[in-house]
């Protein structure tokens, strides 16, 4: 494992990045829209040195857990349990980090053996796999469909993302523009995905793109708005990871980097929704903290209607870990015998907390009552003439004016900045969302014949035997089609 | 495990039983009300000797080849859970969740006996007297049922608070105590050997809280069944209404002796000795709800609509239920807790978040069931209609084809009525909102099992560039349970008026 200076280094690499509304980038590690966030994945690589999170962090035998590629149920507990760790540290604001990498770059290894177009893809895939455990190399991923602009082009064969401008000996050269992915501006690598509709050998094909090759643009989105005082933002001035898209101009790839994928959502997302849902559950954990904390510091933890909404938090964070833990005590194995979190459990998992996302929400801004909203900063707290007022209003009950407003300003932030706006915006389209979810947990659902038919035992009858197996395994449903304006 | 036949025959005992509005039951093997669970409970038993069942129903063979029933084992690790999970899930689906009460619920209450006697500290003695009784229906089979204890409402009126336990202590002799009262709600008494009596009957021995076990059939004992769920005479009609209605009732104890080793001495609540008992409703629960995914599915297909985008959608709101509380179960068993005896239990935290997801999710459940197949469910017809000369053309015209004859579709739509829009239906639903606490009992013990209130409510904190104080919510779940309802008897002022 790099350190975190040898990571900060490696993005001064001539990369190419424009922030909406700011202009170009020349240094990510400095820029101030860019360089906090730099900040805290320098942090994610060096907390693997510290005895603190060694435990956490790194197998009996060394390997960091972020890089092993799991063959036993052991294996996949204690992965889980360091992605829980470190993802709430950011309160689940940081979903890609070289961790999630390590699980992209396993799926494209499972996406390519699933495929099976030949050894030497699979080769391939696992060649990258171990560039990036022995490097510590940072990938992201895009699913690779196309922007709206494209997908409004007259003509249907423009309607794609990326085209293959020619081919070499050594690789293929493309062209395009890419939608909505996360974290460009802080990886190294970006997998494109098959939704590009470029093929190799007559097979959908994903490939990989270096952030810093020649011909490679990176546009991020506006950063989340916010105050400029980090007491008022202690999460926004931190943990906005910035999605982006981008463009290619003329971009080599080489074949080595190229791989023919099975087209379906299991293969490469074979661990990623766990890495999801995980995510997920660390923002209703700092949740229920946050109204944990708030309950003791506005004094309410003996308040029988209070107590009531934090067990329905508490209802909400048990149900996914507790699905979480059937995933992982209860796994699958691919063919090669890679050990997988039991997808069906997961995709319950994350289809109750879509269903109780909103609402965890709005609990958290019940919780503290008006205060949430009139709470001072900690500059008004300065203010000769306003600082003994204030700590009369919000002080006292063994917490200072200060602190009692710093817990508010920070479930503030939390629940009720453009921060949790991008992060529920973006959640609901990044791994497919609701409909994905659900069509997830439709395919992997196993016991359509089984249950169908066993209800017809209780009828005193021949029954005609019943095959709804169809349901789980119809193809995922189209992406959106973009209705052309008719022509004047 | 004894056999069906067995079982049967252990039933005329002697005892007193009533069914309301169906009088005195002279024999349950025999009476129309009561012969059809009696029926269920015989087949129960003879599961354990059909080899097609023989792994979901028995342990793996024991280094002298014996197979122990799963419904008697006391569990001591993960595995032990995951196969009485297991068989517990098998055999709660063969009634459609409607028989929640069975041998193997009865060997859990034994097992929570033993860990309420624990908890409570009462003495070495206590607790060997409870694994005795353990022992004893691990042994035989007999069929335990559970009874909280708590008074019927004509007690808990009444003017002196004195009055109001649902149990007094009639003498104490060498041989055990003699017990007086009525107890309230519990189920399938009429079809079990023994019943435990939780602490809420109000008796005390030596300050101790007592608990105890009687026999059904013992000398003073009077059962009494609720009315049955009123439902069609035609089981094609009434496919589980005719076979699945365990009954409920309600005991009267007039003058009975219990023997001192029947008597218990455990904590007020009766929290300890439900220690395994969610985790078997939550098996009911999840039952029910798997054979509603199943006739979900079933309907799908013969209603011809398992490519109609908004059906699959219903199957995926029912299946993501289903699934949520298999994992739920997969949790439990799989991150067991010991306990004081050395027994394993699965995990409540996961039993519980597995709970409160199908309260909040029954109704829906039953509402997609009554949308899925349309209206058709509405007026099926019955085989005696299909059989009618005047009505057999029409009929089939108006509901074959596509695979089904009109009798088949027929049959299938009976049955969705019949689970969901029954008397049995409706039975279920009040009984579940009572049985174990309810929503709010559920809801109470996940808030007292969640560990983890500090070390969140201090990891947020983290975030804040500043000191701030070391927060401690251990009230939140040190809190005890909401006590029972409080029944306020009417002032004497408002009696005395016409």
């Amino acid at each position: 494992m790099r350190t975190g200076a040898e990571y900060r280094a490696a993005l001064r690499d001539g990369r190419k990045v424009v922030i909406m509304g700011g202009g170009e980038i020349d240094d990510v590690t400095t820029h101030p829209a860019t360089a906090a966030m730099v900040e805290q994945y320098v942090a994610w690589y060096d907390r693997h040195f510290d005895p603190d999170w060694k435990d956490t962090l790194v197998a009996p035998d060394g390997r960091p857990w972020c890089f092993v590629l799991p063959r036993t149920k052991e294996e996949v507990l204690a992965i889980g349990r360091s992605i829980t760790k470190t993802i709430f540290l950011s309160a689940g604001n940081i979903t890609h980090t070289p961790h999630y990498g390590h699980l992209i770059a396993m799926g494209v290894l499972v996406a390519a053996e699933t495929r099976n177009a030949g050894p030497h893809h699979a080769a391939n895939a696992e060649a990258y796999r171990r560039e990036v455990v022995e490097t510590g190399r940072f990938i992201t991923f895009c699913g690779g469909a196309a922007i709206i602009g494209q997908r409004m082009q007259p003509e249907p064969a423009d309607r794609v993302a990326v085209k293959k401008v020619r081919e070499t000996d050594k690789g293929m050269i493309v062209r395009g523009r890419l939608g909505m992915h996360t974290s460009p501006a802080y990886a190294e690598d970006v997998y494109i995905g098959h939704l590009t509709g470029v093929q190799i050998d007559g097979h959908p094909a994903g490939f990989i793109v270096p952030v810093a090759a020649p011909g490679v643009t990176t546009l991020l989105r506006r950063p989340a708005v916010r105050e400029s005082n980090p007491f008022m933002a202690p999460l926004s001035s931190r943990y906005d990871e910035l999605d982006g898209q981008m463009w290619l101009d003329d971009v080599f790839i080489p074949w080595e980097r190229v791989f023919a994928v099975d087209p379906a959502p299991e293969g490469l997302a074979t661990w990623l929704r766990w890495h999801h849902l995980y995510g997920w559950l660390a923002k209703a954990e700092f949740t229920l903290g946050l109204a944990l904390a708030l309950s003791d510091a506005l004094g309410l933890k003996e308040h029988d209607a209070t107590v009531e909404y934090l067990v329905d938090l508490v209802a909400e964070v048990q149900v996914v870990r507790s699905c979480i833990a059937g995933a992982e005590h209860d796994p699958e194995f691919t063919p090669t015998g890679y050990c997988v979190p039991n997808h069906a459990h997961l995709g319950a998992g994350g289809v109750s907390l879509f269903k109780a996302r909103q609402r965890i929400s709005e609990l958290l801004r019940i919780i503290p009552g008006s205060s949430l909203i009139v709470a001072p900063g900690d500059s008004d707290l300065l203010i000769p003439e306003l600082a003994e007022g204030l700590e009369e209003s919000f002080g006292g009950g063994g917490y200072t004016a200060r602190q009692r407003a710093a817990l508010l300003q920070l479930a503030w932030d939390h629940v009720s900045s453009a921060l949790d706006g991008r992060e529920s915006a973006f959640e609901l389209h990044a791994s497919g969302g609701p409909p994905g979810w659900r069509h997830w947990l439709r395919r992997s659902f196993k016991d359509y014949n089984n249950l169908a038919n066993a209800v017809l035992d209780f009828i005193d009858l021949d029954m005609p035997a019943i095959d709804v197996s169809g349901i789980g395994t119809a193809l995922p449903a189209a992406r959106r089609p973009v209705s052309l304006p008719l022509k004047k | 495990m004894r056999t069906g036949a067995e079982y049967r025959e252990a039933l005329r005992d002697g005892r007193v039983v009533y069914v309301m509005g169906e009088g005195r039951v002279d024999d349950v093997t025999t009476h129309p009300a009561t012969r059809g669970v009696v029926d269920e409970y015989v087949r129960w038993h003879d599961l354990h000797r059909d080899p097609d069942w023989a792994d979901t129903m028995l342990a793996p063979p024991d280094a002298e080849g014996q197979r122990t029933p799963w419904a008697l084992t006391g569990p001591h690790n993960a595995s032990d859970l995951i196969g009485m999970g297991r068989s517990f899930a098998k055999t709660c689906f063969l009634s459609a969740g409607n028989i929640t009460h069975d041998p193997a619920y009865g060997n859990l209450i034994a097992l929570g006996i033993i860990n309420a006697v624990a908890e409570h500290g009462a003495g070495a003695e206590h607790v060997d007297r409870a694994k005795a009784y353990h022992t004893m229906i691990a042994r035989t089979g007999r069929f335990l049922t559970f009874s909280g204890g708590s008074p019927p409402i004509g007690y808990r009126l009444r003017p002196d608070p004195k009055d109001r336990a649902a149990i007094k202590l009639v003498r104490e002799t060498d041989k055990g105590i003699v017990l007086s009262g009525r107890i309230g709600m519990h189920t399938s008494p009429c079809y079990a050997e023994d019943i435990f009596v939780g602490s809420l009957c109000g008796v005390q021995l030596d300050g101790h809280p007592v608990s105890f076990v009687v026999e059904v059939g013992a000398k003073g004992v009077t059962t009494l069944c609720r009315k049955i769920a009123a439902r069609d005479a035609n089981p094609f009609l009434s496919p589980l209404s005719s076979r699945f209605d365990e009954l409920d009732g309600t005991l009267w104890l007039d003058n009975v002796l219990i023997p001192w080793e029947r008597v218990f001495l455990i904590d007020p609540g009766p929290e300890a000795v439900a220690r395994w008992l969610m985790w078997h409703h939550l098996h009911g629960w999840g039952a029910r709800a798997e054979f509603s995914l199943g006739l979900a599915l079933a309907l799908s297909d013969a209603m011809g609509l398992t490519e109609n985008a908004q059906t699959v959608e219903y199957l995926i709101d029912l299946l993501a239920v289903v699934q949520t509380i298999r994992a739920c179960q997969t949790a439990a068993a799989h991150e067991p807790e010991p306990t004081l005896t050395g027994f394993c239990a699965p995990n409540q935290r996961h039993v519980m978040a597995g709970g409160i997801t199908l309260f909040k999710a029954r109704q829906q459940i039953g509402e997609i069931l009554r949308m899925v197949p349309g209206s058709s469910l509405v007026v099926a017809p019955s085989n005696s209609d299909i059989s009618a000369p005047a009505l057999a053309a029409g009929l089939d015209e108006a509901f074959a084809g596509g695979g089904y004859t009109t009798a088949q579709r027929s049959a299938l739509l009976q049955l969705a009525w019949d689970h969901v829009s029954s008397g049995l239906d409706g039975r279920e639903s009040a009984f579940e909102l009572h049985a174990s606490g309810g929503m709010p009992t559920w809801r109470g013990r996940l808030r007292k099992t969640f560990t983890d209130y500090n070390s969140l409510a201090n990891a947020v904190l983290k975030q804040l560039d500043c000191d701030m104080p070391a927060i401690d919510l251990g009230s939140i779940p040190a809190a005890p349970l909401a006590p029972r309802r409080i029944n306020t008897p009417r002032s004497p002022a408002l009696e005395a008026k016409p």
